[in-house]
């Protein structure tokens, strides 16, 4: 005798055969379900996967943010130290400040890519609550989506470093985000002489460099670039955006610094090729800013 | 099986797949959580729930980033990865001694070989013209690498994991074997 028409085991074969046939549909259409069902898988896990996230990049990572080093305990510590630190957040406060002039005096000059051509951007921060590696592709996930107006296409950065670039799709409270270290895209950039990357006004381009395009090689996270024998830079040069095209609202941010220099293999006796290594692990960042557009009030 | 401690186990997993990365991510490798709790399950639990829970913790691995491009989220090539690997502990385990850490270790890298091998196999053929003719940016054998080398990390961490598992054994409300289950 034949069994029931709809048995466990027929509709366990159906929704295979179902998943089969999304599995081999364009993106376009096979990816609306996992688009949807994303956002509300990432915020039933946030509760969790953050604070998670934010332990376990405690224990094991070094704190990249430059300001929480050296800071001391104000219960625990005594005057001299008190004072001391005083006097060392006022000496800071005050190279900032020069900063911050340079950094507007350099934008004045311009450098060949000023932005009054782009809308105004609001820099709205993010806490990262996941790394993963899918591949040949490296995703944060992010505590941000669009109720904080992110979407995607959108600059990610970490103090004056690119990050990458948020990618569909976007929940109300979560984005992903592709670090620029896996992306198979090539762009330009321009190379400045090897100064502390946190000091955005640090230097002019090294003759020869403006405009050099390079490659990701999202195995090792690096990029590469070949350039003549004559205009090789030094060994710790900072690279930076200078992309018309790929991230235009955050050219002059930092991608990374020269690590190597070394002769280009096909073609030694002409060119050298340099490897550029990001200043930071962009994996275990803690928090990001996205830079979202202004919005613009509606004219009446 | 209780299925409330499934969903809770499922969702902690899943959770701190992303989560516990700073912790436990070596080069580029990161062990699966939901596969060692794939097989956990594959082995203990009636056959009908097993392909069930496989084919959830599946599409759970699906829901997480993909190797797509743009961030696509494509269900299926995880969840039928995920499904022919819990069949295939479903086909052994009963060769096997169900209760003992090394069967876990030792499934774990069979079922997550069959687990790897359907997922690179699905997301390849997307590249056929016949088909979705959205070829992927890598090559299928440097991805059976890659996957080979967290397969073997996922197969060390299920030491740790599946003693905790082992320890929560009595909550689970496995039955020793289903009604009708042929042993052999």
């Amino acid at each position: 005798m034949a069994g029931p028409l709809i048995s466990p085991p027929r509709v366990l074969v159906a929704v295979a055969l179902l998943l089969f046939v999304n599995s081999q549909l364009p993106v376009r259409y096979g990816g609306k379900l996992g688009g949807m069902l994303r956002p509300v898988a990432d915020l039933v896990a946030l509760p969790i996967r953050e604070p998670v996230f934010r332990l376990a990049r405690r224990l094991n990572r070094p704190d990249n943010n430059p300001n929480s080093q050296g800071t001391i305990d104000p219960a625990s510590a005594s005057r001299e130290q008190l004072v001391l630190a005083h006097q060392q957040l006022l000496t800071q406060l005050g190279t900032q400040r020069q900063r911050i002039n340079d950094l507007k005096r350099q934008l004045a000059n311009t450098q060949g890519f000023a932005v009054e051509d782009l809308p105004p951007r609001n820099r709205v921060p993010a806490k990262v609550s996941a790394y993963t590696d899918a591949g040949t592709r490296h995703i944060l996930s992010i505590h941000g989506g669009t109720h904080q107006g992110i979407a995607a296409g959108q600059t990610v950065l970490y103090g004056t470093r690119i990050v990458g670039r948020v990618v569909e799709p976007v929940g109300p409270v979560s984005a992903d985000v592709e670090l620029i270290t896996s992306q198979d895209i090539g762009f330009q950039i321009e190379l400045t002489p090897p100064a502390d990357p946190n000091n955005p006004s640090a230097g002019n381009t090294l003759p020869g460099l403006e405009r050099l395009r390079i490659k990701p090689l999202p195995a090792e996270r690096l990029f590469t670039a070949e350039v003549s024998h004559d205009v090789a830079p030094p060994i710790g040069a900072l690279a930076r955006l200078a992309d018309e095209i790929h991230y235009r609202d955050a050219r002059a941010h930092i991608l990374g610094r020269v690590e190597e220099v070394r002769p280009y293999p096909p073609d030694p006796q002409l060119l050298k090729q340099i490897v550029i290594r990001p200043t930071l692990d962009l994996r275990f960042l803690n928090e990001v800013v996205i830079l979202v557009p202004k919005r613009v009030p509606p004219k009446e | 099986m209780n299925l409330l401690v499934f969903t809770a186990t499922a969702y902690l997993a899943y959770a701190l797949q992303g989560g516990l990365a700073p912790l436990w991510t070596y080069r580029n490798t990161t062990p699966n959580l939901l596969l060692i709790l794939l097989v956990f399950v594959g082995l203990n639990a009636p056959r009908h729930l097993a392909l069930v829970a496989a084919l959830v913790l599946g599409l759970l691995m699906d829901l997480r980033p993909s190797p797509l491009a743009d961030g696509a989220v494509l269900l299926g090539p995880h969840a039928l990865g995920f499904l022919a690997a819990g069949y295939a502990t479903l086909q052994l385990r009963n060769f096997l001694v169900r209760k003992s850490i090394i069967t876990l270790v030792i499934m774990t890298l069979v079922a997550g070989a069959f687990a790897a091998l359907v997922q690179v196999l699905l997301l390849s053929l997307r590249g056929l013209p016949m088909l979705a003719n959205e070829p992927m940016a890598w090559s299928a054998t440097a991805q059976l690498m890659l996957r080979g080398q967290n397969l073997i990390y996922t197969t060390v961490a299920a030491i740790p994991i599946g003693l905790l598992l082992s320890f929560t054994r009595k909550i689970w409300g496995f039955t020793t074997r289903g009604r009708g289950e042929k042993i052999f």
